[in-house]
């Protein structure tokens, strides 16, 4: 296991697949937190080193860390 | 200027010009004409309409001052509203073929329409000495309608000296109105919308009893809203037919919400919860997902397939998503991209305009042709909607036009209850109204209802 730095990634697969790919992905070392299966997404953690690799597992089409979001303070005009 | 569109003087009520002389009076029409003129040559143009078809004297009334226009009318004058650049004059049956042909040689003349009694039944029925601001605005309505007729014709450029009249909220905003959706008889009912945002003010008195389901996907917060901006977005997209406190500001008044928290009561949220709320949208059966959030792009940087892919799963499923194009321009100076995740192609970016039609000058732009274009615009300036607590708030951003779009697709949605959300896509983009303004601000134009 390894003790470096971890990273939340959300992953989209094949929904035709989508169980067998969790499982696969579980297998590269994705802990998966959330399934989506009505927009067949996943999101975990991983370590870092272990992001390039979700790519190349079969069934899944994209892997993105994730980003954070902000709106402006609630009391300004533009939002 | 060449682009000159000028309407016979008799077309729209027996199809030709060849009753020039005959002096019928329609309910249709008043013997009033609306000129709309040419601001670089309209001395010339006026003087022409003087000497050429015999039309009285024009009276200059500046914007401060329309109140004096109506007994200038009433006293057989022409008047020229000077902000709008559009002259009325009155030209008797005999008059009428010469003020045609006037308009159709002189290039100071960009269109001639005549007026409508549909707002001049306010002239006939107010006496002159009572005629006032109500009076004006049917004026201005007209004219208002006789601009855009033209500004299609215009170059570009020319649209900012023509800037549309300001509307009258007293009943609806002007959101609700430059979107059509004031005239529309159409309500969202039977739809379910989605809106993923910083939750719901559950108790506003204007949207009680609305709610199919709510949901929080923040860690550590329910579903209540202690940003507003939430609140806000609901209110815009399916507000009530009948709020407590007019104006109407509500798109889909009998959509059924669903209020998803995405964004924590400190306005930020990560992926996670936006997937999770897109979701949760589509296992609900929800047809629209409005996302008035972001995070900014750079210039050149691609889309994320992983976003692409879920819209592209919710598509299929039913679930149409729009998202805010993003506030990160300070136009003139710096335009900057559509930012995530409106710039997947499988999901809608809306940009902002202003009451008089042009660009936000903080509304992002689509430099980016593969999906980081803007598909088109709704109203995102001074924007009324619902607010925690204080009731009511005025806000601008991308946040705002999102939700009229959201909206406006319960209508489609409701009018075709068998319509895929491509179909509901199409649908809306086909019946946008085409503006003046570059593609890359405004994709195909203003969102309209049906």
């Amino acid at each position: 296991m390894s003790a470096g730095p971890r990273r939340r990634v959300t992953v989209a697969v094949d929904p035709e697949r989508f169980a067998e790919v969790v499982k696969a992905l579980r297998g590269a070392g994705l802990n998966v937190e959330e399934e989506y299966a009505a927009i067949a997404a996943v999101v975990g953690g991983i370590a870092e080193e272990g992001v390039r690799g979700l790519a190349d597992i079969p069934g899944v089409e994209a892997v993105d860390v994730e980003r954070e979001f902000r709106l402006p303070p609630p009391d300004s005009p533009l939002q | 200027m060449n682009n000159r569109a000028v309407d016979g003087p008799a077309r729209g009520d027996n199809g030709g010009r060849a009753d020039a002389g005959i002096s019928k009076q329609t309910d249709e029409f008043t013997g009033r004409y609306l000129v709309l003129l040419d601001p670089d040559s309209s001395d010339q143009a006026l003087a022409a309409l003087e000497s050429g078809a015999g039309v009285a004297r024009t009276q200059r009334v500046p914007g401060r001052e329309s109140t004096g226009a109506a007994e200038l009318l009433d006293r057989g004058d022409s008047v020229l509203f000077e902000e709008l650049g559009v002259a009325v004059v009155d030209a008797a049956p005999d008059q009428r073929e010469a003020l045609a042909t006037t308009a159709r040689e002189h290039t100071g003349i960009l269109s001639l329409e005549r007026e409508r009694t549909v707002y001049a039944s306010q002239m006939t029925r107010t006496a002159p000495e009572t005629a006032t601001a109500d009076y004006l605005r049917g004026y201005q309505d007209g004219v208002e309608e006789l601009v855009q007729h033209a500004l299609e014709r215009l170059e570009p450029g020319a649209a900012q000296i023509t800037a549309e009249a300001r509307r009258d909220e007293t009943h609806t905003t002007w959101g609700l109105q430059a979107t059509r959706v004031a005239e529309s008889t159409l309500s969202g009912a039977g739809v379910n919308v989605a809106v993923l945002d910083t939750g719901v003010a559950l108790e506003h008195p204007d949207l009680v009893g609305r709610f199919g389901g709510t949901s929080s996907f923040v860690p550590g917060e329910d579903v209540g809203d202690g940003n507003g901006h939430g609140t806000h977005c609901i209110g815009t997209s399916c507000g009530p037919l009948t709020p407590a406190v007019l104006p109407r500001y509500g798109v889909a008044y009998e959509a059924q919400v669903f209020a998803g928290k995405v964004l924590g009561n400190q306005g930020s949220g990560t992926d996670t919860g936006i997937l999770a709320g897109m979701n949760w949208a589509v296992a609900a059966g929800c047809r629209i997902a409005s996302m008035s959030l972001g995070a900014p792009t750079d210039f050149g940087q691609p889309f994320s397939q992983v976003y692409e892919h879920a819209a592209r799963r919710a598509l299929r499923a039913g679930t149409l998503i729009v998202a805010a194009a993003g506030n990160e321009s300070t136009r003139p100076d710096d335009i900057r991209p559509v930012g995530h995740p409106a710039n997947c192609p499988s999901i809608l970016a809306v940009g902002a305009l202003t009451e008089d039609l042009t660009v936000a000058f903080f509304s992002c732009a689509g430099f980016d042709t593969d999906g980081g274009q803007v598909d088109l615009a709704a109203p995102g300036v001074d924007i009324l909607s619902s607010w925690p607590e204080s009731g009511y708030r005025r806000l601008m951003g991308t946040s705002m036009a999102t939700p009229h779009v959201a909206g406006i697709c319960a209508l489609f949605a409701e009018a075709n209850p068998d319509a895929s959300a491509a179909e509901i896509k199409s649908l809306l983009l086909a019946g946008a109204r085409r503006l003046p303004l570059p593609a890359v601000d405004v994709g195909v134009g203003l969102v309209q209802a049906p």
